[in-house]
């Protein structure tokens, strides 16, 4: 029992050395050599500052794409979903006023043609994509306040849209940062 | 067919097919056997037998085997509640997190030494860079290595042969770890690196947004955590929302390895077992049973999810990607239901999604897969799992035919069948009075003084849940078997950051890891000392597929009979109540 | 050798209406007790019987007193049934046992006596049950050999169907290890001399006697073994009906005390348990008609 008490330990203290520092240390180095230098994907804006194109952000202004809605209030300092069950009455309300609110934002919209993914929180709260059809439901209002033409705008969607992987794994999508800097540069 | 589908199939197929050479090559270092890897890990190997003293020909019974296990698994747990409760001041702190408080801390410590990682502590603000790479990762190795140490252990006791030694544990602990974990790990590690997981010791980053925000942005080693988190299924995620967390997992691609990284072992173990054991069929067999019933659980939850909410269909607004709430619009439904399935049944308990805001039928199937938690199962102990159930097969089977039951050669005797009947009890026994007990406290709203409080202060136990009747009642009964299962998913709307949620469900976690790893042990130990009965005309033959339909009639009997009544009053009520 | 010349029926009114009377007998606690499953059914009938006598008292939550008193009546015959089966089972083996041991009595053995009253190794006529070990006895065509015995001189073929099942007969002869011949075997032709091996109340028969009986039947390992299996899966189930109380209170779903019982015998395994006991003795009963000794 004591011998195996000191063998415990002294395996422990050499796993931690091995799995903690060398193999933290091994992947470290490589992240270096990689893109980004390990932070993440960033995209440079003009100012000189960045913005990481994975998380999303808030657009609540309408010249914007909105994001989907998000249960942290889209700060990454934590992230989460709302963990509402499906049939909760609060969590339907909630549904039923991002609804309202959205057809009040978007009045040249039928309800019909508005996605789910606009109206409920995705599950890190941080998504930063929305679908294709959460895009084009959008176009009608970002032409009318930017004063462009409906077909410019669904052009810019249009370039926006990411194909599946390899073209034909997964859906297709459209990250709402991205697109909005290039709606910012349309002008 | 559409390319979200074809995504799923695609992540089984290519699992599958890297699944069977990884079983061959895990085969052979357990057997000890000359592989091209040698080269570079002999000499590493060589140097941690050396620095531990430990001498790896050296064979140990069962009985010393599970003694090695247990001592080292508790300095594990103490290293771990040493580090949690002390990580405001031990260095690599840039967010200058506080400690755990020590209730928290024994909770996170147990639920990552038993290869569970519940995590009721939320990634970003609940632990530090040092707690997270020191503690937390460090445990994914090492409980992952535990769970293939012990399955070799079995293995090696069902060999053809009478003996009462079991190999040397920490000779497969270490060879599971270095030669099997550690070079995937990198290269997963590099996939993420290079797709934008960060892996930097920089500390919280700030920016602000297009429209003027200041927000703030959680990073760290990510890339080299969610390697080994996906790889040993532990499912700890890095960041709160897991693999939901667009840094932890960036897209499509990423999300792929982590799919196929967390099957990839569950699968290879059993193959690993038909090479190692050279019956090749009986692996086939034990491998299409797994897959029956991972199919049964995962097709209606892709169909509940891909067919929407019908609450807010009424609404009025169209659902092309289906019930979108808490899940990611680069995973589509399709892969995010097929990943709650398999994260529930095999027990890594990583999310891409909130499992909370799934349909009903969703919610019963991931309890189910927890439930029966052999379908594949996690690294090495899904094995074992399995193993129970084999035993339990073999028994029933051979009285059917009217012969004293045996398996692979050695006789299933009372002594056998009186450890596979309590570990097959535990399960039940651990969810069912562990759910019964926060029932009757949500019921009758008690006062829980310490034990809980709220977030408006209060101590009624009803304020634990995030969600009314029905659904409440699924996320009381998702935690615990979610811990018996040592899955680490849960209902994560569950108040469960708390002394009576972290220790009650603390407690279910080292019984029901150990004791399931004991149990097989112990059988495996107990069998190999018996002779070696050649197999003749007479002898039940285990590599059918009728003995593969008994094993699952097995598993749906004990399961369904057992939860059916809980399942009835949670997602069952619920999914009626929605129509 | 007789053992089966007259298969009784099933239901022999004598042995029936033993087997009722045994039934109510075995309704004892501490003989139920042996079988845990059944045990746990008997105290489900017994609480029923209370609730059914506590609704007729006055008490409204639990349902009709006809409800309760069906449930009770249900349970009841379920135990009654489980005793019955074994009940019919054991006279049934013991009317064999009976018929056996006439059988043994009957056999003639044709005992050599050393010291006749007139020559030496003299032939007596003598009834099986009063050879000893280390008499000796001759067997000639068409004789049942009347114990168990090691053959000393002579050589013959004999007929072990009543013993072993196999029809094709062997050749047992004196010395090597093909010596030793059973009691209850037919020989088939030439004489043999054969030295008795077993005390009376030791042979094979007696053994097979008990075994029928049921009176010192050991539980064979795989039967302790399924019997573990099952005690296992009433432990499980009545967790899960205990369980279903408070689960019951959080849906405010209040679940009668019947309700529970019902559901809990249900889901044991009732049956198995039932008649585990009366499989066993039937199943000798019928490898014995079968010609077939297997322990």
């Amino acid at each position: 029992m004591k011998k195996e008490l000191l063998s415990s330990l002294l395996l422990t203290l050499v796993c931690i050395i091995f799995f903690c520092v060398v193999y933290t240390g091994i992947v470290y180095i490589i992240a270096l050599i990689g893109p980004n230098k390990g932070e993440g994907e960033k995209i440079a804006t003009k100012n000189g500052k960045y913005y990481y194109a994975n998380l999303a952000q808030s657009f609540s202004a309408d010249k914007y794409f909105w994001s989907r809605p998000s249960a942290v209030g889209y700060n990454a300092a934590g992230s989460g979903g709302s963990n509402k069950g499906p049939n909760n009455p609060d969590y339907l309300a909630d549904v039923q006023k991002r609804i309202d609110s959205f057809m009040a934002h978007n009045p040249d919209v039928k309800k019909s043609d508005v996605p789910s993914d606009l109206i409920t929180a995705s599950g890190s709260g941080l998504d930063p994509d929305i679908s294709i059809q959460g895009a084009i439901v959008q176009i009608p209002r970002i032409a009318k306040i930017r004063g462009l033409s409906q077909e410019a705008v669904k052009e810019l969607v249009s370039k926006h849209i990411d194909k599946p992987l390899l073209g034909f794994l997964g859906p297709e999508k459209v990250n709402v940062l991205k697109l909005n800097i290039d709606l910012d540069n349309l002008k | 067919m559409n390319a979200e589908l074809l995504g799923v199939i695609v992540m089984f197929v290519a699992t599958l097919l890297l699944s069977v050479p990884l079983g061959r090559y895990i085969a052979k270092v357990y057997a000890g056997d000359r592989i091209w890897t040698d080269v570079i890990f002999n000499p590493v190997e060589k140097l941690f037998f050396k620095l531990s003293r430990i001498n790896p020909t050296k064979e140990m019974t069962w009985k010393q085997s599970l003694t090695a296990m247990l001592t080292i698994n508790m300095i594990w747990l103490l290293w771990a509640m040493f580090c949690l409760t002390n990580q405001s001041w031990l260095p690599w702190n840039p967010d200058h997190n506080p400690s755990q408080t020590p209730d928290q801390a024994f909770n996170t410590a147990v639920s990552f030494v038993v290869n569970c990682n519940l995590q009721d502590y939320s990634g970003e603000t609940g632990a530090t860079y040092f707690s997270q790479v020191f503690a937390l990762m460090f445990l994914q190795f090492a409980s992952a290595g535990t769970g293939m140490a012990a399955a070799a252990a079995v293995f090696n006791g069902l060999k053809e042969r009478t003996t009462d030694k079991l190999g040397n544990f920490y000779n497969y602990f270490i060879k599971s770890c270095i030669r099997i974990l550690l070079p995937i790990c990198i290269l997963i590690a590099t996939i993420h690196a290079f797709n934008g997981t960060p892996m930097t010791l920089k500390g919280m980053d700030t920016i602000t947004t297009m429209q003027g925000d200041t927000v703030h942005v959680s990073t760290g080693p990510v890339a080299a955590f969610v390697a080994i988190k996906h790889l040993g299924t532990n499912g700890g995620g890095y960041y709160g929302a897991n693999s939901a967390h667009p840094l932890e997992n960036p897209n499509y691609f990423t999300n792929m390895v982590q799919m196929i990284a967390q099957i990839l072992i569950p699968f290879a173990m059993v193959f690993a077992m038909g090479f190692y054991l050279r019956r090749k069929k009986l692996a086939w067999v034990i491998w299409t049973v797994m897959t029956i019933g991972f199919l049964l659980l995962v097709i209606p939850t892709v169909i509940s999810e891909v067919n929407g909410n019908p609450q807010i269909a009424k609404m009025g607004v169209m659902q092309p990607n289906g019930n979108m709430e808490g899940k990611e619009v680069r995973f589509s439904s399709y892969a995010t239901a097929f990943w709650s399935i398999a994260t529930t049944v095999i027990s890594t308990g990583s999310v891409n999604g909130m499992h909370d805001s799934f349909m009903p039928i969703s919610g019963m199937n991931m309890l189910l897969g927890m439930m029966v938690n052999s379908f594949y199962g996690g690294v090495g102990v899904g094995f074992l799992n399995f193993f129970v159930y084999l035993i339990i097969a073999v028994f029933i089977g051979g009285l059917m035919v009217g012969r004293t039951p045996e398996f692979l050669g050695k006789k299933v005797e009372a002594k056998e069948m009186k450890i596979a009947s309590i570990v097959a009890l535990l399960h039940p026994f651990l969810i069912l009075v562990f759910t019964a007990l926060a029932c009757y406290f949500a019921s009758h709203n008690t006062n829980m003084g310490w034990w809980f409080t709220d977030a408006s202060g209060k101590h009624g136990a009803s304020g634990w849940l995030n969600n009314p009747s029905y659904h409440g009642f699924s996320e009381m009964l998702y935690q615990y078997t979610s811990c018996s299962a040592n899955n680490g998913s849960g209902f994560e709307g569950l108040a469960d950051n708390n002394p009576f949620w972290n220790i009650t469900a603390a407690i279910v976690l080292l019984f029901s890891r150990f004791l399931p790893i004991i149990g097989p042990v112990a059988i495996a130990g107990i069998l190999a000392q018996k002779k070696f009965i050649p197999e003749s005309g007479g002898t039940l033959k285990t590599d059918t597929g009728t003995f593969g339909l008994l094993i699952l009639a097995v598993k749906v009997i004990i399961a369904a009979l057992a939860f059916f009544p809980a399942l009835a009053l949670g997602p069952l009520a619920e999914f009626f109540g929605m129509k | 050798m007789s053992v089966h010349r007259r298969s009784q029926g099933l239901f022999d009114p004598k042995l029936v209406s033993e087997a009722i009377g045994q039934s109510f007998i075995k309704l004892n606690p501490r003989i139920l007790f042996r079988n845990p499953v059944m045990f746990t059914v008997e105290i489900g009938t017994v609480i029923m019987l209370i609730v059914s006598l506590w609704t007729l008292s006055g008490n409204a939550h639990q349902g009709s007193f006809a409800y309760n008193l069906s449930i009770f009546l249900i349970l009841l015959f379920t135990v009654l049934f489980a005793n019955f089966a074994e009940a019919l089972a054991e006279a049934r083996g013991k009317a064999q046992a009976a018929t056996l041991r006439k059988t043994r009595k009957d056999t003639p053995a044709k005992k050599i006596v050393l010291m006749g009253e007139i020559f030496l190794n003299e032939v007596h006529i003598v009834p099986s049950s009063e050879l000893k070990k280390g008499d000796v006895f001759v067997c000639e065509v068409d004789d049942i050999i009347p114990s168990d015995g090691e053959i000393i001189e002579g050589i013959a073929t004999i007929d072990e169907s009543a013993i072993t099942g196999e029809s094709a007969p062997v050749i047992r002869e004196a010395g090597g290890d093909k010596s030793s011949v059973t009691g209850g075997t037919k020989v088939l032709s030439d004489k043999i001399k054969v030295k008795v091996t077993t005390d009376p109340g030791e042979s094979f028969l007696d053994k097979m006697i008990a075994l029928v009986e049921g009176a010192s039947r050991q539980k064979t390992p795989n039967e302790i073994a399924l019997t573990i299996l099952l005690a296992a899966f009433t432990i499980v189930f009545i967790i899960v009906c205990i369980t279903l109380k408070p689960f019951g209170d959080y849906a405010n779903t209040p679940i009668t005390i019947a309700a529970f019982i019902s559901l809990f015998v249900c889901l044991i395994p009732t049956t198995i348990g039932g008649l585990l006991s009366a499989i066993g003795i039937a199943g000798m009963d019928r490898a014995l008609r079968a010609n077939v000794i297997a322990k």
